[in-house]
Order: structure tokens, then sequence, then C-alpha cells
């Protein structure tokens, strides 16, 4: 095993008779990463996971100055965009890197789910990564609220009467969330810790899995597909191109952060009647655009306790994918479950497309 | 080949240091229009600085990372 030369050498040996570096290395340099004409996929878990970890820096800086009071909210969101050096910058990485984090993993997610990447031995792979995608939505709900302006307020009062009509945990579980009838200071509070406390515990955990998991199984080869070339040492020739993409995607991130910076409307008035075309994030925009179409009443049942069973039983059954996809689990293609996955892209694309135009 | 990606850095950052000089001309036009109502931002010259900067450090990072990978590359082959 080379050992690094130049000034950082003295510090390696060091550490590395403390630490298995040695073995980690040599672990990792044995490790590949299969290369064909799907192998750009590859990139987006490392990029859903730098986006991840830039939301952990800016959100304990903004934490800093952050007051999660109805009367200091609203405040401290304002004096970090317009009082604290560059905390214009840090709050607007923050929402567009929340923004670009589930974007990145939706695309993650569904070429794993084209490429049946959940095929046996990677069935907790999968489900480690749909349960963050539940806790990395459930980020996005619960950050919604924090700058207590009138789109939060209002898109979360309404956002929380949805689950409600659920059966048996509906109603407990939105007064759980609110601490009340109304949306106040114990909301605030939940949210907040949620936000800052609960998700991330939660999420690094479930990161840690799903990560070890991939150091160990490795990546998937889609059915029928054929190396196009040697596969790639994961530590360093794989590791470069994942460094270099989290660098374009930091660039991205700050074009956007920059061009567009990320505002914030007048204080929450709760006594105020709810403004006009009120809209969750587009990320929530199918379910809205869904609960929009569904009439009040069908066949007698309830139209949002239909949507919401429905999506319930959905989300449950996408959970459960590599346990039902029984042709790819005999290692053959499965072109039912590919036409779901592409139905259900088309699907989502349509919902937020159509909610964000009408 | 420290030299030849000595040189590249410098026509880098010439290129970068061109491209923030462009933004900060264009940005005097627009300066002290506000973004939103309620919140002035720092003026669009303050914005396009930043992002000049941040392009010019992780470009310049990418671009030693991909030297480096390409260094790799030739070493497993």
């Amino acid at each position: 095993m080379n050992l690094p030369s130049g000034y950082s050498a003295k510090v390696y040996v060091w550490l590395n008779e403390r630490l298995p570096l040695d073995a980690v290395k040599e672990y990792l340099s044995k490790k590949t990463v299969p290369q064909h004409k799907h192998s750009m996929w590859y990139y987006f878990g490392g990029l859903t996971l730098f986006f991840f970890v830039v939301q952990l820096v800016t959100g304990i800086l903004l934490s800093l100055y952050y007051k999660p009071t109805p009367e200091h909210a609203y405040e401290s969101v304002k004096l970090i965009i317009t009082q604290v050096e560059y905390g214009w910058l840090i709050r607007s990485l923050h929402s567009w890197s929340a923004n670009l984090m589930i974007a990145m993993l939706f695309i993650h997610m569904f070429s794993a789910f084209l490429m049946k990447a959940y095929r046996k031995p990677r069935e907790l792979m999968w489900v480690t990564g749909v349960l963050l995608l539940f806790l990395v939505l459930g980020f996005g709900f619960t950050g919604y609220l924090l700058p207590w302006d009138t789109m939060a307020y209002f898109a979360t009062l309404i956002g929380t009467e949805v689950p409600k009509t659920m059966p048996l945990i509906g109603s407990y579980g939105v007064g759980l969330l609110k601490g009340g009838e109304e949306i106040g200071a114990e909301t605030l509070t939940r949210m907040y810790s949620i936000h800052i406390i609960i998700l991330p515990l939660l999420t690094i955990v479930i990161i840690s899995l799903h990560v070890i998991l991939n150091q160990v199984l490795g990546s998937s080869i889609p059915v029928g597909i054929k190396e196009a070339r040697k596969p790639l040492t994961f530590f360093p020739n794989f590791l470069y191109r994942d460094l270099i993409s989290w660098c374009l995607g930091f660039i991205a991130l700050l074009t956007l952060a920059t061009m567009y910076p990320w505002s914030i409307g007048d204080k929450a008035d709760p006594l105020a009647s709810a403004p006009v075309g009120i809209k969750p994030e587009w990320y929530f925009l199918p379910l809205y655009q869904t609960l929009r179409i569904v009439p009040s009443s069908v066949v007698g049942i309830n139209g949002e306790l239909l949507v919401n069973g429905v999506v319930g039983l959905a989300s449950l059954l996408w959970l459960m994918i590599p346990f039902v996809d029984f042709r790819s689990r005999k290692e053959q293609k499965s072109s039912i479950f590919t036409a779901i996955g592409i139905l259900l892209i088309l699907y989502l694309v349509a919902m937020i497309i159509l909610a964000s135009t009408t | 080949m420290v030299k030849r990606v000595g040189l590249l850095l410098i026509l880098f950052l010439n290129l970068s240091a061109g491209i923030a000089q462009d933004s900060l001309k264009r940005a005097n036009a627009i300066q002290t229009q506000p973004i939103e109502k309620g919140v002035n931002f720092p003026v669009f010259e303050d914005r396009m600085t930043v992002l000049a900067i941040g392009i010019i450090a992780v470009g310049g990072l990418a671009f030693l990372l991909s030297t480096k990978r390409r260094r790799a590359d030739r070493w497993s082959e």
C-alpha cells in the first residue's frame, strides 16, 4: 500500500497507527463501479447526499439566529436576510438545496426503480431509500412553516387538514404535530424540533445504513445490460468523478441562490382570511392536484379519505417493490414494473404542471 | 505537468474574472431594483460578485480534481 507523500504523510501515519485507514483504503480500492450506458445515473445518489450535507451546514448556521416563536420567527428570518452578513446567501442556499436535494432524490429513486436496482441482494437499499424519501418530504413540510409568513402559515393550515380524514391515526397525528386546535406557538415549536432534531437524527442513521449497504453490495447492473468497459475502481477513480459532480452541483446551487434569492412574504396573521391561490411546494403538488381533481364524494366515500387511502397504500407498495416484483427477483426483465414506473413519472410531472398552471 | 496545470489555472482564473467583470457591468443597470416587496436583498452587483467568486473557487477545485482523476485513470490502465 502506497503511503501519501508530502506534508500529510506524518499525519496519515499517525492516524493509521490508531485507525484502520489502510484497511479501509484497501477495501475501497478493491470495490468497483460498473461502467455501462446507464452509468451516469449512479451520480445522483451522491448528489442527493451532497445537498443533504449543504442542508446540515446551512441549517446549523440559520439556527444561530432563528427564533421559533410566532412573535419572533418572522423578524428573525428578516434579520437573517437583511442584517446578518451573508445571511441572505445562507438562507437561499438552504432553501434551494432543499429543493435540489428532493429533485436529485426523485431522479435517483426513479433511475434505481427503472434499472431494477432493488433486485436481490439490494432489497434493503431500496427500503432505506424510500424511507429517506419520506423523511425528506417531512423536512420539506416541517421547514415550510418556520419563516412564519402568510404563505407558510396558510399552506401549513391547509396541509395539516388533509391527513385528518385518515381513519384512526389521522386526527391523532395532526393533533400531535399541531399541539392544539390552531396553528400557533406549539405548532411552530414542534415543527422546529422535528425539523432540526428528530428528522436529522433519523436521516443520518438511515443514510449511513444506505451508504454502508451501497459500499458492501456495490452498484447494481440492470438486467440484460452488459458492461461496456472494465469497471471503475471506487477509490480513487469513481470518487474523483463523484467529487467533480458535487462541485458542479454546488455551482448550480450557488447560481440559483444568487440569481433568485429566497424571499419572504408578509408576516402571518392568523386572524386574516387565507389569500387566494395558496399552493404547496412543487413536491407536494401531485397530492394537492389529485385532491383538487377527485370529487368530495366518490360512490359514497369521502374524496379526501379515498385519496389518502390510495396514497397510503401506494406508498406501502412502493416500499415493498423488491418483494413483489417476482420477475426481477429471478433476474428477468419485468416490463410491467417498468411501465408502472414510467406511468408514475408521467403522472407526477403532469400533476405538477397542471397544479402550477391552473 | 505542474506548469501545464498552472497555465491552465491562470487561464481559467482570467476567464472567470472576465465573466465576473461582465456581470458587474450588467449589474449596474439594474442594481437599484428591489427583488421582493418588504425585503431588499443585496444589489444584483454584489450578488454576482459572490457568484463569480464561488464559481472561481469551486470551478478551480473541480479543475484540480479533474486533473487528479485523469492521473488516477492513467494509473489504473
